[in-house]
């Protein structure tokens, strides 16, 4: 009547939710997750300002649709 | 390893309350002024009061049931499944454990508790000045743990822990004299002062002890059984 | 680098009255200021002394704090909604809302977390959450889901906001302090508005908004979940995710409605802000309305059948107990600003020419019926009219009540017909409040009706008030600093929404083909 802890899977993930720190690691390992996909998304945005292109105020669908 | 449970058997519990105030000087539990008891800040780890339904019977042949709680020390505990830091644990001699070095406060583990056995200090514990200096010095502490009767500050969390500290000495003791634990060595203070020797303690795992031939009563039956917590915590019902 | 242009008529209502603050802002300031001070007084008290200082107790162990943490996260759902859910969808006319409803996201996440940092025993120890953090305790998991929302609708807030910075930067007044134009430079990351720049950004909102959807779900479920995972009367239901979310986006539109209403009047938004956005969104209100009366329903109705041995104390507390108090007047409020969104389609007019249907007859009548219910409902010291037979003068006042009630209902529509922007403030005022109350009597009548412990009663104390006052203002003030920084409206999808619709205007749909004439059979479908 012991399982599921018979089996490997449900032992670590019973050790994995009750370990004291794993829960501010994977928090932390999130907040970075976004922050990085965040920064390297938004260094790809600014980057576009390289060529030399016209600059506009505001887009519209006609200016994808000339690129 | 043990599974460390208490019976206690209603129909010789006399309500003197002798187990909550053996418990109270054991563990360091401080009183409250009578203001701060109206306001339902009292901390009672083991709590004497009268059954919900009240006085029983035509006056003048009235009874009055009392009941009397310590912690249930479930073995499917809802407090340590909430718990964010783990400053409640089952450990695996299926003690419910509380470490006030830990505890953040959450009153998580108090608002899941269904028997309402845990208290939380919501002031910094005062002690008339004549019973600081009586306080119990027995401690169980560590790197990052505080347990037990150590005297705990404001704003956690505590409990009844099964006199926690007196299985640690009687631990200690055994492995100082290089014998075996044996567990009729180790019993609560409320176990212990039982006026009507209504409680027993003792090792559900071992088919010899009090507590298991006692769990298997006619009588006996545990609170809210319904709820899943599985209580360690054993009553004997009144009556034959 | 060329200077972004923008129109004179934009620049002078959403970008030059960022540099102009008048006596009313800075006394506005003042004020919150104090009751921030106040509160901050008030939780040093506390932090000094203990929790005890709260009306908090045995067994009422969450409270007021509890309450206010779900109501503020609640209504953070509001940017989610608008801004990602209407820009997946293409809903055009959420343009001119988006920044409103994404920076009350960012502020109602930061003082909802802060009604944390009130209730624990210990902040010293806050951090603990993270070094002794366990993945299995509900907290946990808000931690994780809250802190990718916040960083989530941190970003959604701000990538909007980088052409708008980079318009500012090219179009500042002369008397803009130093620190300002640095801020604007800073934020613009050097946008200069080329087409790939363009195509990059919108390609990575377009991300945002559709990753961010399943994160706002997760956050309000897994706040019902740190009561729906407990065994307590009332809160171990399976209906608490569901129901937590539709309430989540129910109290943030109206919260957005009050916030944008009040942007509107006070930063002359009126030709952005149009009738256009209450009624589409009132839409959406209305839809969450019906849902949320649906789960009320459900919720009670289950628990009522069922009259399981620790559920009924709690129920019957809001039924007819102490908790009546707090349930009927949100079941009420909530009708009531369903009754205004609704009914006034089914007014005209025309009826204003009848003399009663008008605000004042409508007003009074209303004041009537209130002033007949609370002599029907508060407690009476001593009877007033012993002359009559009780029960006779009872029912006498409910139908009064209920006459007066309706008629105010009744004759106040044509006057919401034609003041929609007043009349949706008035349902989303009733549902603020009235979903502030729901969030009360799912804590408070469970924590007051334990299985083992006697029934008792939890009244805040004025610690708590305060605190709650002290968000409040904390809300507002982060607020107001906020769009003192930043053009209230995001100007370049405004623009691009008024290119659009000139556009729009000029196309002629056809008028379809008519299937009498011979001529058409080869006309219309085929290209022959």
């Amino acid at each position: 009547m012991n399982f599921p802890m018979d089996k490997p899977i449900f032992q670590f993930l019973y050790w994995f939710v009750n370990t004291a720190g794993n829960g501010g690691i994977a928090v932390g390992v999130l907040a970075l997750l976004i922050v990085v996909f965040v920064f390297l998304g938004l260094r790809w945005v600014a980057a576009g300002s390289q060529s030399d292109e016209e600059s506009y105020s505001y887009p519209t669908p006609a200016l994808h649709e000339k690129h | 390893m043990a599974r460390w449970s208490m019976v206690i058997d209603l129909e010789k519990c006399v309500a003197c309350q002798g187990c909550s105030i053996a418990c109270r000087f054991e563990n360091n539990t401080p009183v409250v002024s009578q203001e701060l008891a109206l306001e339902e800040r009292a901390m009672r780890w083991n709590d004497v009061f009268p059954m919900p339904h009240g006085e029983v019977g035509e006056f003048p042949n009235t009874k009055t049931h009392y009941m009397t709680r310590p912690c249930m020390h479930c073995e499917n505990p809802p407090c340590i499944k909430v718990c964010p830091v783990q400053a409640t644990y089952i450990d695996d001699e299926g003690l419910v454990r509380q470490n006030y070095a830990r505890c953040i406060g959450c009153r998580f583990c108090t608002v899941a508790c269904p028997y309402g056995v845990r208290y939380f200090n919501w002031y910094a514990p005062q002690f008339d000045p004549d019973l600081a200096q009586h306080l119990n010095p027995d401690r169980v502490e560590g790197k990052g743990v505080l347990e037990g009767p150590s005297v705990r500050p404001k704003g956690v969390v505590e409990k009844c822990t099964y006199c926690v500290h007196r299985l640690q000495k009687a631990h200690a003791q055994a492995e100082a004299e290089g014998r075996e634990f044996r567990p009729d060595e180790y019993m609560p203070a409320c176990v212990q002062t039982c006026t009507g020797k209504a409680r027993f303690f003792g090792d559900l795992d071992d088919p010899n002890s009090t507590v298991s031939k006692l769990a298997k009563s006619k009588r006996a039956f545990r609170l809210l059984e319904d709820v899943g917590t599985q209580p360690k915590t054993i009553y004997l019902q009144e009556g034959e | 680098m060329m200077a972004l242009k923008v129109a004179t008529r934009d620049r002078e209502v959403l970008i030059d009255p960022l540099f102009q603050a008048g006596r009313g802002f800075w006394l506005l300031v003042t004020f919150l200021l104090l009751v921030i001070g106040w509160g901050v007084a008030m939780y040093v008290r506390q932090v000094w002394s203990g929790l005890g200082v709260t009306a908090m107790d045995r067994p009422a162990y969450w409270g007021l704090y509890m309450v206010n943490f779900i109501f503020f996260i609640g209504i953070s759902h509001a940017g989610t909604l608008i801004s990602a859910i209407l820009r997946v969808t293409g809903a055009e006319w959420r343009r001119p809302i988006t920044r409103i409803a994404e920076a009350i996201t960012a502020f109602a996440l930061v003082v909802g977390t802060f009604q944390i940092l009130f209730d624990i025993g210990r902040p010293d120890r806050l951090l603990y959450v993270f070094w002794y953090g366990r993945l299995q305790s509900p907290l946990l998991w808000d931690a994780f889901s809250v802190t990718a929302y916040f960083l989530g609708s941190l970003t959604y807030l701000y990538m909007p906001i980088i052409p708008d910075a980079a318009l500012i930067r090219d179009n500042l007044p002369e008397n803009a302090p130093g620190w300002r134009k640095l801020l604007y430079r800073m934020l613009a990351l050097g946008w200069q508005g080329t087409p790939t720049q363009w195509l990059r950004l919108e390609k990575l909102i377009a991300i945002m908004a559709v990753l961010i959807i399943p994160v706002a779900v997760s956050v309000h479920t897994i706040i019902s979940w740190i009561l729906a995972t407990t065994v307590q009367p009332g809160w171990h239901s399976t209906v608490f995710g569901p129901y937590f979310v539709i309430g989540a986006i129910f109290s943030g539109i109206a919260a957005l409605f009050i916030a944008m209403t009040l942007a509107r009047r006070a930063m002359h938004l009126e030709s952005y802000i149009t009738e256009k956005q209450y009624r589409n969104l009132g839409y959406i209100f209305i839809t969450m309305a019906a849902v949320w009366f649906y789960f009320t329903y459900a919720e009670n109705m289950t628990s009522a059948a069922g009259q399981l041995k620790e559920e009924w104390p709690v129920l019957a507390s809001k039924l007819w107990g102490q908790y009546a108090a707090t349930f009927w007047p949100m079941v009420l409020l909530m009708f009531i600003a369903f009754w205004v969104l609704v009914f006034p389609s089914f007014a005209s007019r025309s009826w204003q020419r009848v003399p009663i249907f008008r605000p004042r007859f409508a007003l009074s009548s209303a004041v009537t019926s209130a002033l007949l219910l609370g002599v029907l409902t508060i407690p009476q010291t001593r009877p007033v009219l012993t002359s009559i037979d009780p029960v006779v003068s009872r029912q006498t006042l409910i139908v009064l009540t209920t006459i007066f009630g309706f008629l105010a209902g009744v004759t106040i529509l044509p006057w919401l017909k034609e003041h929609l922007v007043e009349g949706t403030v008035i349902a989303s005022a009733c549902v603020v409040i009235g979903m502030w109350l729901e969030r009360w009597n799912i804590i408070v009548p469970t924590m007051t009706h334990p299985r083992l412990i006697g029934n008792s009663a939890y009244a805040p104390s004025l610690t708590e008030w305060s605190l709650f006052g002290a968000s409040l203002a904390l809300f507002v003030l982060l607020f107001i600093i906020f769009f003192k920084l930043f053009p209230p409206v995001s100007i370049w999808e405004v623009v691009e929404g008024r290119v659009l619709d000139r556009a729009q205007e000029k196309v002629v749909v056809p008028m379809p083909e008519s299937t009498r004439t011979p001529a058409s059979a080869h006309a219309g479908f085929g290209d022959d």
